[in-house]
């Protein structure tokens, strides 16, 4: 599981930024905390803020309001000395055409040194990059791999990295899986965007929803694993009895069609069954993990904490 | 930082190749025909002197051109060099910091242990690096010429008058610098 702690390295205090003159917040008040050997995943849709967070965090814009830390660091102030111990990837991930990727890796190790030459060529071998390729004749999945490597290369304290798999093929994207788990367990903090929910699943410890600027769910994945294994698809001879299932303690009717109904079930199973066995119930399917669900939920339900 | 002002050069390393070629090509091509009037340079320099003062004026205010200092003068340093070294100065100042934002390659910068003004200055002593090395290239191949057709012009004249244009353009290139950074040329700010 790694060097989970609860020192915090990552510690966002209302967090706010408005672009220009803009009616909306681009991120409003957010708080949360990362701690060290933990990886929080950043979620929500399109234009949700998550790379505005993150762009903040790595002090690339300025915050309207509200404060945050990296190892006891504020993000403004002193963002030279936060980056010492960061590892960055961006969604966009954009290299010089002309270079080849040795020269890129050189030239990025020659401003942040790396944990050493060895470990870079661990790397490179690992992710089966091409360095003696100019970059700009790369594919998107290989140019990746190189912010990957730019990334991993100093073996930060800290990670900062917005969907950092995009492009890569399944079996680099199970690479760098490996390479977390591995900075997890040397006690990294890892804040992460990504749209992959199995990535997320795969990866994260704990989860936090952004929508529309705000931080409107906050889970550990364990909870949410929880939850989703607790749905259950039940189909009836007859109607559904949805008044006597809605006064089931904990129940959520999350869909209801014909003479079908899928629930979500809180806390304890046994009223749940014996509303049922009161029923004319055809069919009952305990459904698998299915966390892209609740996920979907989260990305389009209301805000709940508003 | 060093590795900024490396990387930078290396990154123009063949423009500015192409660059001092072109300058040297200009200077050779202007300088070599100088014998070719030497012998006549009195008479030529007389028929100048009547001119109108407006037509003197149209000429920069001087009719010397025959001397070899007035050659020198009007062949390279009135115009043409400045020019050429003007155009590279302010591409560089307008470039440097601008392209890195448009290729938004300076989040990799600025994602290192680099403060804004490291980065900045880094940058600006990159393009002065690669402005000097074009001017001296441009020098050596005045000197190097002048002395091939005799002009008789010292070399410490020359070196002055070279280090003025030098600055000069250097000065070009630190306002659309400025500029640039700043946000009001191309690309976006990040000061």
């Amino acid at each position: 599981m790694g060097k989970q702690s609860n020192e915090i390295s990552i510690v966002l205090d209302k967090l706010s930024k408005r672009y220009g003159n803009s009616k909306k917040l681009a991120l409003d008040s957010v708080s949360l905390h990362v701690n060290s050997g933990e990886v929080y995943g950043f979620l929500g849709p399109n234009g949700a803020g998550k790379s505005t967070a993150i762009r903040l965090l790595m002090n690339f814009i300025q915050p309207t309001a509200g404060s945050a830390k990296i190892l006891g660091n504020d993000i403004v102030n002193d963002s030279v000395e936060i980056k010492k111990s960061v590892g960055y990837l961006s969604g966009d991930f954009a290299v010089y055409p002309k270079m080849t990727g040795a020269q890129y890796l050189q030239y990025m190790g020659e401003l942040q040194n790396p944990a050493s030459k060895a470990y870079v060529q661990k790397l490179i071998k690992r992710l089966k990059a091409e360095p003696n390729k100019k970059l700009g004749e790369l594919s998107r999945g290989n140019r990746q791999k190189f912010g990957i490597i730019q990334a991993f290369m100093h073996q930060p304290q800290i990670m900062i990295l917005d969907e950092p798999t995009s492009g890569l093929d399944p079996l680099m994207q199970e690479e760098f899986y490996k390479l977390i788990e591995e900075a997890k367990a040397r006690g990294t903090a890892v804040f992460m965007s990504s749209h992959i929910m199995s990535e997320v699943q795969r990866t994260c410890d704990r989860v936090g929803i952004i929508r529309d600027g705000k931080l409107v769910e906050e889970r550990t994945i364990a909870e949410m694993k929880t939850e989703a294994s607790q749905t259950f698809d039940i189909t009836f001879a007859g109607d559904v009895p949805l008044a006597s299932l809605k006064t089931v303690k904990g129940i959520k009717v999350t869909n209801s069609v014909d003479n079908s109904v899928t629930v979500h079930m809180h806390g304890k199973l046994a009223p749940l069954f014996a509303v049922l066995a009161k029923s004319d119930v055809t069919k009952i399917d305990a459904r698998n993990l299915d966390l892209e669900e609740i996920f979907l939920g989260f990305y389009e339900s209301k805000d709940k904490k508003s | 930082m060093n590795s900024i002002v490396k990387w930078t050069c290396k990154q123009r390393k063949t423009s500015t190749i192409w660059w001092s070629v072109a300058v040297a090509g200009f200077i050779f091509i202007n300088m070599i025909f100088y014998p070719t009037f030497k012998n006549d340079a009195e008479e030529l320099q007389k028929s100048f002197e009547n001119l109108s003062d407006s037509a003197l004026q149209f000429l920069g205010g001087s009719s010397d051109f025959f001397s070899p200092i007035g050659f020198i003068n009007s062949q390279v340093f009135f115009i043409m060099l400045p020019m050429i070294l003007g155009i590279l100065a302010i591409s560089l100042g307008a470039g440097l910091l601008a392209r890195e934002e448009q290729d938004k390659t300076i989040e990799g910068l600025l994602a290192r242990p680099v403060s804004r003004t490291g980065l900045l200055a880094s940058k600006a002593l990159g393009g002065t690096v690669i402005l000097g090395a074009v001017s001296l290239v441009a020098l050596l191949v005045i000197v190097v010429t002048a002395q091939a057709v005799d002009l008789g012009v010292p070399v410490s004249a020359l070196a002055q008058t070279s280090f003025v244009c030098f600055l000069l353009t250097l000065t070009f290139g630190a306002v659309a610098y400025l500029l640039s950074a700043t946000g009001r040329a191309k690309g976006a700010s990040i000061a």
